[in-house]
Parts: C-alpha cells; sequence; structure tokens
C-alpha cells in the first residue's frame, strides 16, 4: 500500500462523520500526515544542506574570498590596535612578477608544462596499457596489479628516501665516483626528478583504468575476435574508445593540476631545491607555508640553509599568482575537454 | 579436449609480440620496485660501518647485513635509535591531534611530540579524514541518484565543474578563513574542511547508486519505514563494500601525507610529517647516517605495508566511475 494512499484531507473525514462513530456536531480535525512527496523532499532537503553549505563556504566563498584577495593589500594597523588596514590594490601582481623576474623564476612554467607532457605521455601511456594487460588477465597479472598499487601504499617520503640513497651512496660507490650524485647537479636532478615522479605514479590511475576496462561489454570483445581483430587492435579500436570519458576526466583533471604539482620537491629538498628544478606548484607550496597576510619580499627566512633564502610573500601576494594562473590554466582545461569529447574515438 | 583447446587459445593470447613486450616492461618495472623496497629493509638493518665501509669492514651497499659488525647490539638498532629520537622530545609541537577533542595530554604542556603522540596523530588524521571523506560523496551520490530532483541534477553539474576547473592558490584564503572560524589547526577543522562532495568519488558512488534497485527501498517505504531509516538500514549496507575501499584508498594516502598535515595542522605533527623532518635533518645526533634514517622511513611504512597486506583484495576491488564489480 502506497503511503499517499493512506492520506486523507479532514473534509473527506468529516463529510458527515458516517461510520467515524463520532456525534454529527463535533468538527473532528484528524492530524495532518505528511505526503510521501514532502516526506522525501524534507529527508532529501536535510541531508544535502550540510555538504552543500560546506562546499559554498569553503569552496565558493573561498574562491571568490582568494579573487578579491589578489587585489587587497593588509597592513598593520598605525595607531597601536590590533588588526589590519585593508585597502584595494594592484600592486600584488606587480610584486610577484617583479619577484619572480629579479629572483629569474621564470624556467618553473617550463618546468611544470614539462612535468605534465611527460606525465601524460609517459604516465598515461603506460597507465593504459597496463591496465589493459590486467584487464585482459595476461601472464601473472594479478601479481603485476598489486606491485603497480604498491607506490601508493608506501609514503613517498619513504621511496623519495630510498631513492635519494641508491642514487647518493649506491650508485657512486659502486662506479667509484664516477657517476656523481645526480639530484646535486643542474643537468642531472630534473630528469632524475621527472624518472621518479613517472615511476611512482601508476597506482590509482591503473585500478581506476582497469575498473573502467572491466565493464566493456564481453560480446563487442567477442565480435570484434571474430572479425579477426588482435590484441593491438582490440586495446586500439575496442578499449580506448569505451574508456574514453575516464580518459578525459584524467587528462582534464591533470590540467587543472598542472600548476600545483610540486613533483616530491619538498620531500627531496625541504625549502632549498637546486637552481633550476622548482616547479610552480613546490614554488607556491613552499611560500605559502612561509606567508602570511602583510608579507615583506625584501625579508628573508631559511630555516635549513642560511645560504639560501626564501623571502616572504604575503596570502594576497600569492593570491594574484593563482588567479594569473587560473587565469591561463582555466581556458586549456575548457578547450581540452571540449576537443576531447568532439574529437576523440566514439563508444559508437 | 576442450580444456586443452583452451589452454592451447590462452597461450597464443599470450604469446603475442605486443603481450610479451609488456610483460618484459612490466617485470623490469616490479622487479625495481622490489628492488628498492628490499634494499630500504635491509640497509635499514645494517650498521654504518657495514653500509659505507670503515674500521676494516669493506662498504656493503648491496648485500645482506653483516649482522656479526653489530656485535652486541641488536639488529633492530637503528630502529631503537629511532624510537629514542622520536621519544627524546625533538620533534616540536604545540599540540597532539586529541587537543581538537579538550583531551588533556603531556605533549600540550611539554611543547614537544612523543612517537604515541606522532602515531595517535597520524591514526586519527587518517582515520577522521578518510570516513568524513567516503561518507559525504557517498550521501550526496545515493541523494542524487534517487532523488532526482532539479537540484540533484546541479549538484552533478557541480561536481564536473569543479573537477575540471584549475582553481590554483585558494589555499591562503582558506587558511586565513579557518582562522577566522576558529578551526585552524584543530581537529574539527580538518574534518569540517573535508566534508566535500565535489570529487572522483562523488562519480563513482552516484553511477553506483544508479545500479541499485529501488525494490527494497520501496517495499521498506511501503512497510513505514522513514526515508532515513532505509538510508540506514538499507542502502548504506549495499554500499560499505565499496566505502570500505574508498575508506581505505584515503587512509594510506593520508597516513602517509605530510604536506596538508604541515600546511593545515602545523602543531600537530605527524609520524609521516616527523620522519621528513629527521630525513630532512642534517645535524642530528644518532641519525646522521644512511641506515639510520632509512629506519626512520620504515617505521612509516611498515603499518602500511602490513595494512595492505592484509586487506590487499578488498583494496583492489573493481572500482570505476562506473561503480564497482564485486
Amino acid at each position: 500500500m502506497n503511503s499517499e494512499s493512506i492520506i486523507t484531507s479532514g473534509e473527506e473525514l468529516n463529510g458527515g462523520n458516517g461510520g467515524s462513530g463520532l456525534p454529527n456536531n463535533v468538527n473532528y480535525k484528524p492530524p495532518k500526515t505528511l505526503t510521501r512527496k514532502t516526506k522525501r523532499l524534507i529527508f532529501y532537503t536535510l541531508m544535502i544542506a550540510i555538504p552543500f553549505i560546506n562546499f559554498l563556504v569553503f569552496y565558493v566563498y573561498v574562491n571568490i574570498d582568494s579573487i578579491l584577495m589578489a587585489f587587497q593589500r593588509y597592513q598593520y594597523k598605525t595607531n597601536g590596535e590590533m588588526g589590519f588596514d585593508v585597502s584595494f590594490t594592484l600592486d600584488n601582481f606587480r610584486v610577484v612578477y617583479e619577484y619572480i623576474n629579479r629572483s629569474d623564476y621564470w624556467y618553473m612554467i617550463g618546468n611544470s608544462l614539462t612535468l605534465y607532457v611527460i606525465k601524460l605521455f609517459f604516465g598515461t601511456g603506460f597507465a593504459l596499457v597496463f591496465s589493459y594487460y590486467v584487464y585482459k588477465k595476461f601472464m601473472f597479472a594479478g601479481v603485476f596489479r598489486v606491485l603497480l598499487y604498491l607506490p601508493s601504499i608506501i609514503s613517498g617520503v619513504v621511496m623519495a628516501m630510498i631513492y635519494t640513497y641508491i642514487l647518493k651512496d649506491v650508485l657512486p660507490g659502486l662506479s667509484n665516483g664516477k657517476i656523481g650524485y645526480l639530484l646535486d647537479t643542474a643537468d642531472g636532478a630534473f630528469p632524475a626528478l621527472l624518472g621518479y615522479t613517472i615511476f611512482f605514479s601508476f597506482g590509482v590511475n591503473v585500478l581506476m583504468y582497469t575498473g573502467s576496462m572491466s565493464g566493456i561489454n564481453e560480446s563487442v570483445v567477442e565480435s570484434a575476435h571474430l572479425d579477426g581483430a588482435n590484441v593491438v587492435q582490440e586495446f586500439i579500436h575496442i578499449t580506448i574508445p569505451m574508456i574514453w570519458p575516464t580518459m578525459i576526466t584524467f587528462i582534464v583533471s591533470g590540467i587543472a593540476a598542472m600548476f600545483t604539482d610540486q613533483m616530491g620537491l619538498y620531500t627531496f629538498f625541504k625549502d632549498v631545491a637546486p637552481p633550476g628544478v622548482s616547479t610552480v606548484g613546490y614554488f607556491i607550496y613552499t611560500r605559502t607555508l612561509h606567508a602570511d597576510m602583510v608579507g615583506d619580499p625584501n625579508a628573508y627566512i631559511n630555516l635549513n640553509n642560511p645560504d639560501i633564502k626564501i623571502s616572504l610573500l604575503s596570502y594576497p601576494q600569492l593570491s594574484a599568482l593563482g588567479l594569473v594562473i587560473t587565469a591561463f590554466t582555466l581556458p586549456l582545461a575548457l578547450f581540452a575537454k571540449w576537443a576531447m569529447t568532439k574529437f576523440g574515438p566514439s563508444a559508437d | 579436449m576442450d580444456t586443452a583447446f583452451k589452454n592451447k587459445k590462452s597461450l597464443n593470447k599470450n604469446l603475442n609480440p605486443f603481450v610479451i613486450f609488456l610483460f618484459v616492461v612490466l617485470l623490469i618495472y616490479s622487479l625495481t620496485l622490489i628492488f628498492m623496497i628490499s634494499w630500504g629493509f635491509m640497509t635499514s638493518l645494517k650498521n654504518e660501518y657495514d653500509f659505507h665501509g670503515g674500521r676494516g669492514h669493506i662498504a656493503n651497499y648491496l648485500g645482506l647485513p653483516r649482522f656479526s659488525i653489530w656485535k652486541d647490539k641488536s639488529v633492530f638498532t637503528n630502529y631503537e635509535s629511532v624510537m629514542g629520537y622520536f621519544n627524546g622530545g625533538t620533534i616540536p609541537a604545540n599540540k597532539n591531534y586529541w587537543y581538537g577533542f579538550n583531551l588533556d595530554i603531556d605533549m600540550t604542556k611539554s611543547g614537544y611530540a612523543k612517537f604515541i603522540d606522532l602515531l595517535s596523530n597520524s591514526i586519527l588524521y587518517a582515520i577522521c579524514g578518510s570516513v568524513v571523506i567516503a561518507l559525504v560523496p557517498a550521501l550526496v551520490g545515493y541523494l542524487c541518484a534517487k532523488y532526482p530532483y532539479k537540484f540533484s541534477s546541479l549538484i552533478y553539474t557541480i561536481t564536473i565543474v569543479v573537477m575540471v576547473l584549475p582553481l590554483v592558490s585558494a589555499t591562503p584564503s582558506k587558511i586565513v578563513l579557518m582562522q577566522r572560524l576558529c578551526i585552524f589547526d584543530t581537529i574539527y577543522g580538518d574534518v569540517i574542511v573535508n566534508m566535500m562532495f565535489p570529487n572522483m568519488y562523488f562519480l563513482v558512488f552516484y553511477a553506483f547508486f544508479q545500479g541499485v534497485s529501488g525494490t527494497y527501498s520501496e517495499a521498506a517505504e511501503v512497510d513505514g519505514a522513514s526515508q532515513f531509516r532505509i538510508l540506514v538500514t538499507i542502502v548504506m549496507p549495499l554500499a560499505v563494500k565499496m566505502m570500505t575501499t574508498v575508506i581505505l584508498i584515503y587512509f594510506i594516502g593520508r597516513w602517509n601525507d605530510y604536506a596538508t598535515p604541515l600546511l593545515y595542522l602545523p602543531s600537530h605533527p605527524t609520524l609521516s610529517l616527523a620522519v621528513q623532518q629527521v630525513i630532512q635533518g642534517s645535524n642530528i645526533e644518532g641519525m646522521t647516517g644512511t641506515p639510520a634514517k632509512i629506519a626512520a622511513t620504515m617505521t612509516v611504512a611498515l603499518p602500511m605495508i602490513i595494512l595492505f597486506i592484509c586487506v590487499k583484495d578488498r583494496l583492489l576491488g573493481n572500482i570505476s566511475m562506473g561503480g564497482i564489480k564485486e
């Protein structure tokens, strides 16, 4: 019996009170019962309210505030009171530009772009073929599946340190010093870190791609095999088109994260990555760690090495930098999504 | 006959050059990985003179530990040094994770974290965050899949947009907001901020709940069960396996994460953060050698390796944006 069927109006019940046992002069009004629709709506509203409010506060507000902050200057009150005087300014953009220009940090953008492209072609490429291997249950697929996920289990700190000491102690030691410590050289550090990043990047990607591949209809694969398709043709003409939506999500998310990817630099070098190695993500992270509302690009701190300084940018100046980067990556991400959807392979 | 034919077919499939190439690449990858982890564990058991050489010993970079070099000391001396270092009150911390629950722990007085503080911070940071991060997208995914209001479509669109919007550096603004709300550097602040639904797992749960039949829920509704009761007693048990997988993925990620606690919970050092500080410190007494530092990193890795061995089948279940295959 549907709950709606038991809902009755007071008027119906009171229509002569026939059979109700009540005298005719008593105006009985039964308690109002909520309809199924109303109950569902109330439940839905109550349950979704908190996550949605949270989203409004910690995503929408935070991002709007971040944009506004990029145009604000905070200064300590001069009359001795606690707090800040806030004024609107475009100066944050100039300060960040001059800071990057003065420190010759432009190479960071190239490093971040290189990292993304290498991760896209090698990281995504290998993740796809490895996932295909696991999905098709080729030789030792189960074992490889576990091992591919292992880097996601072990802390980045652990793997970074093992990698560091193999490069620092083992390789130079075994080669009698002919091979130097790669992470200490300007030419060797960046490629060594790129290799490390890709090597340990497969875990969750392989898990998700394998999951998507396992949803492919077996009859499609069987009919392709009957038509003479081999495993490579199956991979290119069936598997890739079928999981294309998942690939779009990963690739576009990758563009969105292009300038926040640290490449594990903080794990390897803490605040003092060697010259020529920094990425934009690492720059923003380390500056945010030491930032405050006011900042002072001419003041320096360094907790580890007094020879290498880190200037104190303010939160508003970092927001200005973030805004400029967003203005660059937003159209790129949207264009990539549009292009991949329009020109990519179709499941049909 | 049939089995023999199937085996032959399977062998032909496996002998494809493409498959052999992938097998070789995966084999090299796996062996490299196994070598690195084994090397780390072996090195953590070595004496400094065993590893680098000296005092009449030749350097032993790749071999098994020569336990005789330890003489009367335990082979786990490096691990004892790590514990001694952590318990020596050298990791600065104003509070530990329990601070958010207003429990008075010794560390809040001393200003330094001990191993038990680091461990409790890690466990609580990992558990609280992973449960919330898995639960909220699951709940919102269910609501959007089973309550087809226009607002549900809006939520779905918001998630897609948020996932592709490359908004950079909202971190300063978030820190300032948390400070203003007095939730910065607290456990409840961490939990509140993580009650977010727009992420990849919302799509996973949404797809999953769309595939779940509504028969049981409708039957329960007819029998008078409330919407909340249906959610708790019928819907969530159906999704519990997938939720466990997502919680495990996040638990491991948060256990290993030191960058986020450093930014949002600066006075609640986790084990991962402490280890990161140990290996980056150049002049720490007793922790200068490579084997001792590798031993420090292993204290973070070993619990997760054990957990992984216990739950690998659940963790590696077929999770996808189209749901999960049991």
